[in-house]
């Protein structure tokens, strides 16, 4: 017990430095979550195949990052993705056609599951990305994809700093929007 | 995608978004006052308003509005968090108006002949009410979800009938400024239809504009 709640501190620690504005904070707090997010959606994932599970999580982590604001800084982070992560969860289960109930008290208690699953960059490497318009993908393609930095970037799209960064938010989401409604 | 390149991406983004409760409130309460101020110009103050409001159960047309009005925009701002539920406060107010108000109406039309009951409760104005309810909530019914909409409601549904019922409470209340009929057979009627209206409206609306 005493060990989850160290680790708790640490999240909720880190995302209080995130929204300050700490860009590192913000990664590790991110990548922390995710082997736990990958497990708690395995773990309830049924007969659903990896790469849905993984699209499951990534759809959890664009929540936890277009929904900060609506997490209380006074409150621990955890109880938060949980919710955030079973909402998720209960979504795409329902886009499938399935009804599931999913008890939140149960999060805390699933083991994290660190490696993504084989073949999903294969997979998609550019699809969803390929569905946005076009200054979007091209933008996400080449911060993410092919890891050039902000300025490299934004020097072949034609943005300054200021409206590249702009312009990746509004990209996230409506990446949100159509994995949302694309239920991919 | 890969997960650490989204990863990558998002720890990128560092557009900052500020606390989402005052932009609610302020702007529902500017847009309540700016129709209310043109209805009530429209339609005029009621010429006793002092004496109304110092009577117990005149008083009443503004204070269960009030009461709404506070239970319903307080707990729609609690569900902008994903971890919360209703607040139990809220659903104990909620439901002792709407059974209070209903058991009220109920004793008081059965204490009366029968052939008073309907001409008592239509009143003289009932479409003017009914009306004005819904033009005063309209658009800062509108304005508040789609603010909202940057919440994570764990119930999207709830959330805007919730949204609803605030804005209507103080839609209601500010009508009750030129409403002159004082029966309660007439106003629990016609405000709880008017207030019921606007909430089915906001919880129809938010189960498709609060889903994220």
């Amino acid at each position: 017990m005493t060990v989850k709640d160290g680790r708790d501190d640490d999240w909720s620690t880190w995302m209080r430095a995130a929204i300050a504005g700490d860009q590192a904070a913000y990664h590790r707090v991110l990548s922390a979550m995710t082997p736990v997010l990958r497990g708690i959606v395995r773990a309830r994932a049924g007969a659903m195949d990896a790469n849905w599970c993984e699209d499951v999580v990534q759809e959890t982590l664009l929540a936890i990052h277009l929904k900060r604001a609506t997490w209380d800084p006074a409150m621990p982070l955890r109880p938060w993705v949980y919710a955030i992560a079973r909402h998720k969860l209960i979504d795409a289960f329902r886009r499938r056609g399935r009804a599931v109930h999913l008890p939140v008290e149960d999060f805390a208690e699933t083991l994290p599951a660190a490696e993504a699953p084989d073949g999903l960059e294969l997979r998609d490497a550019g699809l969803l990305i390929d569905r946005l318009q076009d200054r979007d993908a091209a933008l996400l393609r080449c911060l993410a994809l092919e890891a050039r930095g902000q300025d490299e970037c934004g020097q072949r799209l034609g943005l300054t700093p200021g409206t590249l960064r702009v312009a990746l938010h509004r990209a996230l989401q409506r990446l949100a929007k159509l994995r949302q409604e694309g239920g991919l | 995608m890969k997960t650490d390149d989204l990863v990558e991406l998002i720890a990128m983004d560092d557009a900052t978004q500020g606390p989402l409760a005052p932009r609610v409130i302020g702007v529902a309460a500017g847009l309540l006052a700016v129709t209310g101020a043109l209805v009530i110009g429209i339609l005029g103050l009621r010429a006793d308003l002092m004496a109304a409001m110092a009577d117990p159960v005149t008083a009443l047309k503004w204070l269960m509005p009030l009461a709404l009005m506070a239970a319903g925009a307080f707990a729609a701002i609690r569900l902008t968090h994903p971890e919360r539920s209703t607040p139990v406060l809220a659903r104990i107010l909620i439901a002792v108006i709407a059974i209070g108000a209903v058991a009220w109406w109920l004793a008081l039309a059965m204490g009366l002949p029968d052939d008073q009951v309907m001409p008592r409760s239509l009143g003289s104005s009932a479409a003017v009410c009914l009306g004005s309810i819904t033009v005063i909530s309209g658009p800062a019914l509108a304005a508040v979800l789609f603010l909202l909409r940057a919440g994570a409601s764990p119930a999207p549904m709830a959330s805007g009938a919730l949204a609803g019922l605030g804005v209507a409470g103080a839609a209601t209340a500010i009508y009750a400024l030129h409403c002159h009929e004082d029966a309660p057979l007439f106003f629990i009627l016609w405000y709880g239809l008017g207030i019921g209206l606007v909430t089915a409206a906001g919880a129809l609306a938010g189960r498709r504009l609060l889903r994220w």
